[in-house]
């Protein structure tokens, strides 16, 4: 396995109230909201657009009131600027997309493979060529029986299918997702300030930290997941979540280093080269909030700064 | 995805059923059909490939994709912690658990855990297959030699990297092993993160190199060079240029004609024969839910190291487990202690474009009962790749939202600016780190679920002391502005997973004997990482595909292995 900084092993690191005081900063500096507002790069957006169904939602679990919810929230988390925002993205069609997911057959779990049509063949040469696959990503994949017990009972929770989970006696019952939206948006239209046009980023702070804690992690996973998640699950809406944080998405069947038959060689691509560094100017260089986080953070851990 | 029948459909008797389609179960029954036998392979998972028994190359495919919400998120290829949970505990004489849900789970699908590895395949070196004798004096340990040597596992490393195609440069490594034969191709493409980590280590006296892998570097086998896609580690490869076990053994095995694979078949129980002396078959789980019960003459195992302890030990309610005269069932669980020091650079490192490592360091292997070398393992250089993961970084565990939120993302220093090094250590072996069922969890069958109890040795927690200030000399020589250590160890992260059937030649110290059948039941055989009885300090799936080569060798050639390879 090759080394992902996954949650738990950051959860270890940065286990401290100090360094996430660091990071979230609800009234940002001018420097960091000067810094959310570049970075596009239209044409990979124009690019990730071609061949993309999108989900039919089917019955919309939301009203319309509830889906206002939570693309307020959606932008709460992911905020609009030159870029969209959570909503903007799909959050509300991601997440409806997911619960309803049973509502269509195959479930909309598992988008196909190999290939989504966004990038095309190589060509035997080493350059990059014009053919391109189908999107089979557009397929939704037939889950295993097991498989659709475990969805079933993450989405319906253990009250919304038959025998329920199993560890309910000892560890009591599954919550389901769509059980906990519904407790999600109650709470949020509960503690609405007033019309979700006119709330202040500080009256939706105080929202958000008033949600039960396990309703906030969840909503935060479900709009990032939604943001940078192949399209086809409904939300990162023409690849906008991708081209917002410079990231390619999916890159097959074209890759980065192409096999050149002719010459029994690889060719690296100039416009995104594997082994020496870019070429073009860093997007969106780390600003000096980062950097005192990133100071914080290695303080903290015993590690070093180089001055 | 599909549950049909793969291979010879008509076969209905068997010379041997292999319990699981991964590393070691694929490499056993690439050897046992190509030297005469009949093998039926019963798979938990699903098949995610089409056309693996098809003899064009052209109609392999796959439904692995470059989608991160699939693989890492949904549970694609793993098993779902929600109904297939484990349990852990850090000692094994206190509570029932302490932590309930994904433990140390590997991909559970056709071809096993290897789909999600990026294959990268060192040897150990001839030491590692005498640290019983080199190591006595480590106290409340359990090293223990190997009963066999590297020589005699040479000619099985060889036949592996050929098969799987690895590629390497011949002498690159300081502390390289004999070879009979070099490596069947070079390189591929450096990553610059790797390579960045390669100037630093130099800068530092030590040799980064290549680091061997079954990833094409050029057309292999039918199978395409590597376009570098950047979804490598704990994805499954879209072009098969990765050569995972289950596109070149159980492929091989699968056109030989004397294979038949069923997949989402779960084996649930082993069934003994009046003596108890041997198995008489297994009951498996199909895939609508129904029961059958499947026969042969010899029986392996090769589920995986905590799944293989745990079938053994379901298999035997009241008793002490099938093959445990020595009381060594589920024992002497190992995980390679990964150290982890990660630096921060200002510049962007792109590992998005690239395999998630591509050089290595081995002069931190260590040397036994040197003190001033202690024992650790390979380095591997490289860096982080996806941004679901990273964003749940910063969202969450920072609990960072709104325009700060979106500039991380931006920004990103935990991925895009990350350098990272990967120590993966020599785990002291212990008899109370162990596997048994756990009094209570059940998984969605009604099955006692495996229970891991583990706590780290000074023997790890020692070399990781001794060598976290070397990690961060390197990450500092490499460019990094920022640079720490980052310590997993309570559950162990680790997906290499080791130990629990160790074998060797005393009977009442293992569970299993140097040809990897059990020492109490005549027909029940092991083949995968179960049967260490050392972890090493290096990656081990070569060294699985070669020992399990063996062990299958020696079931139809007793005593003379290596001709099955010929």
């Amino acid at each position: 396995m090759p080394p992902p900084i996954t949650r738990r092993v950051f959860l270890r690191v940065v286990g401290t109230t100090t360094v996430a005081a660091a990071c979230s900063n609800p009234n940002p500096t001018p420097d960091a909201a000067l810094d959310a507002s570049d970075g596009m790069a239209t044409d990979a957006v124009d690019a990730v657009a071609r061949d993309v169904v999108l989900p039919d939602c089917g019955q919309p679990f939301c009203s319309a009131e509830e889906r206002n919810a939570l693309a307020a929230i959606a932008d709460y988390i992911l905020p609009p600027d030159a870029t969209p925002g959570g909503a903007g993205l799909g959050a509300v069609e991601y997440v409806e997309g997911l619960l309803t997911a049973f509502d269509v057959t195959p479930p909309r779990i598992w988008a196909g493979g190999p290939f989504s049509g966004r990038q095309p063949f190589a060509n035997a040469d080493g350059t990059v060529g014009t053919r391109t696959p189908v999107n089979s990503f557009a397929r939704w994949l037939p889950l295993t029986r097991t498989a659709e017990r475990g969805w079933r009972l993450r989405i319906y929770g253990s009250a919304g299918v038959m025998g329920g989970g199993p560890n309910d006696m000892l560890l009591g019952p599954t919550e389901g997702l769509r059980a906990l939206m519904r407790r999600a948006l109650m709470a949020i239209l509960n503690a609405q300030p007033g019309p979700w046009e006119t709330a202040t980023r500080e009256q939706m702070t105080a929202l958000f930290n008033g949600l039960p804690t396990d309703v906030q992690k969840a909503l935060k996973e479900l709009v990032l997941e939604a943001a940078l998640a192949p399209p086809e699950y409904g939300g990162n809406r023409n690849g906008a979540g991708w081209s917002t944080i410079n990231y390619p998405g999916d890159t097959q069947p074209l890759g980065f280093s192409l096999w050149d038959e002719t010459m029994n060689r690889y060719r690296e691509r100039l416009d995104a080269p594997v082994s020496t560094a870019d070429r073009t100017p860093d997007p969106a260089p780390l600003d000096a909030e980062t950097r005192r986080f990133l100071n914080t953070l290695t303080n903290i851990l015993g590690g070093r700064v180089a001055t | 995805m599909s549950a049909d029948i793969l291979g010879n459909r008509t076969l209905t008797r068997f010379d041997v059923l292999i319990i699981g389609s991964g590393t070691g179960g694929s490499s056993a029954a690439a050897i046992l059909t190509a030297n005469g036998q009949n093998v039926l392979v019963l798979e938990a998972g699903p098949n995610h490939y089409q056309g693996l028994d098809d003899p064009m190359p052209a109609n392999v495919t796959t439904t692995f994709s470059n989608d991160e919400l699939k693989m890492r998120r949904r549970y694609f290829i793993d098993q779902d912690p929600l109904i297939e949970p484990r349990t852990f505990r850090s000692n094994d004489s206190m509570m029932d658990r302490e932590i309930t849900g994904d433990i140390n789970a590997l991909p559970k699908c056709v071809g096993g855990a290897a789909v999600h590895s990026d294959i990268k395949t060192p040897r150990f070196l001839p030491f590692d297959f005498e640290l019983g004798t080199m190591l006595s004096s480590v106290t409340d340990a359990n090293f223990a030699d190997w009963p066999i040597t590297y020589d005699q596992l040479e000619p099985f490393y060889t036949w592996a990297e050929t098969t799987m195609g690895v590629s390497g440069v011949d002498g690159a490594d300081p502390n390289q092993p004999r070879r009979s034969r070099p490596y069947v191709m070079g390189p591929g493409v450096p990553m610059y993160a790797a390579l960045r980590l390669a100037d630093g280590a130099r800068m530092r006296g030590l040799s980064a190199f290549p680091y061997p892998m079954a990833i094409n570097s050029r057309p292999y086998d039918n199978r395409p060079a590597c376009n570098d896609c950047g979804f490598c580690g704990g994805y499954g490869c879209p072009t098969h240029a990765k050569g995972a076990p289950a596109v070149t053994l159980l492929r091989r095995a699968l056109l030989s004609g004397r294979c038949q694979l069923r997949p989402e078949t779960r084996v649930v129980r082993l069934t003994r024969s009046g003596s108890g002396m041997s198995i008489s078959g297994v009951e498996a789980i199909l895939p609508d839910g129904a029961r059958m019960t499947f026969t042969a003459d010899r029986y392996v195992l090769a589920a995986s190291p905590i799944e293989d302890a745990r079938l053994c030990l379901i298999s035997d309610p009241g008793g002490p487990g099938i093959g445990n005269s020595s009381g060594m069932l589920g024992r002497n669980l190992m995980f390679h202690f990964q150290t982890l020091g990660i630096g921060i650079v200002e510049e962007r490192m792109h590992v998005v474009r690239s395999k998630n490592v591509t050089h290595a360091i081995t002069e931190y292997r260590g040397v036994p009962n040197d003190p001033m070398r202690p024992l650790g393992g390979i380095i591997e250089l490289g860096g982080p790749s996806h941004p679901i993961e990273e964003s749940f970084n910063y969202g969450i565990s920072l609990g960072a939202a709104g325009p700060r939120l979106k500039a991380l993302l931006r920004q990103s220093p935990m991925r895009d600016h990350l350098i990272v090094l990967t120590m993966q250590a020599e785990d002291a072996p212990q008899a109370r780190n162990r596997v048994d069922l756990d009094p209570g969890v059940r998984d969605y069958e009604g099955l006692p679920v495996p229970r891991i109890s583990y706590s780290n040795h000074r023997f790890e927690l020692g070399a990781r002391d001794f060598y976290s200030p070397k990690l961060l000399d390197i990450l500092q020589s490499a460019g990094a502005r920022w640079a720490f250590i980052a310590p997993v160890d309570r559950p162990a992260q680790s997906r290499h997973i080791l130990g629990t059937l160790r074998f060797g030649t005393d009977a009442r110290q293992s569970v299993c004997n140097g040809s990897g059948r059990f020492h109490d039941v005549d027909n029940l055989y092991c083949a995968d990482g179960a049967l260490f009885p050392t972890s090493s300090g290096y990656n081990p799936i070569l060294t699985i595909v070669s020992v399990c080569a063996r062990v299958a060798g020696d079931m139809v050639f007793p005593g003379s292995p290596e001709r099955a390879l010929m």
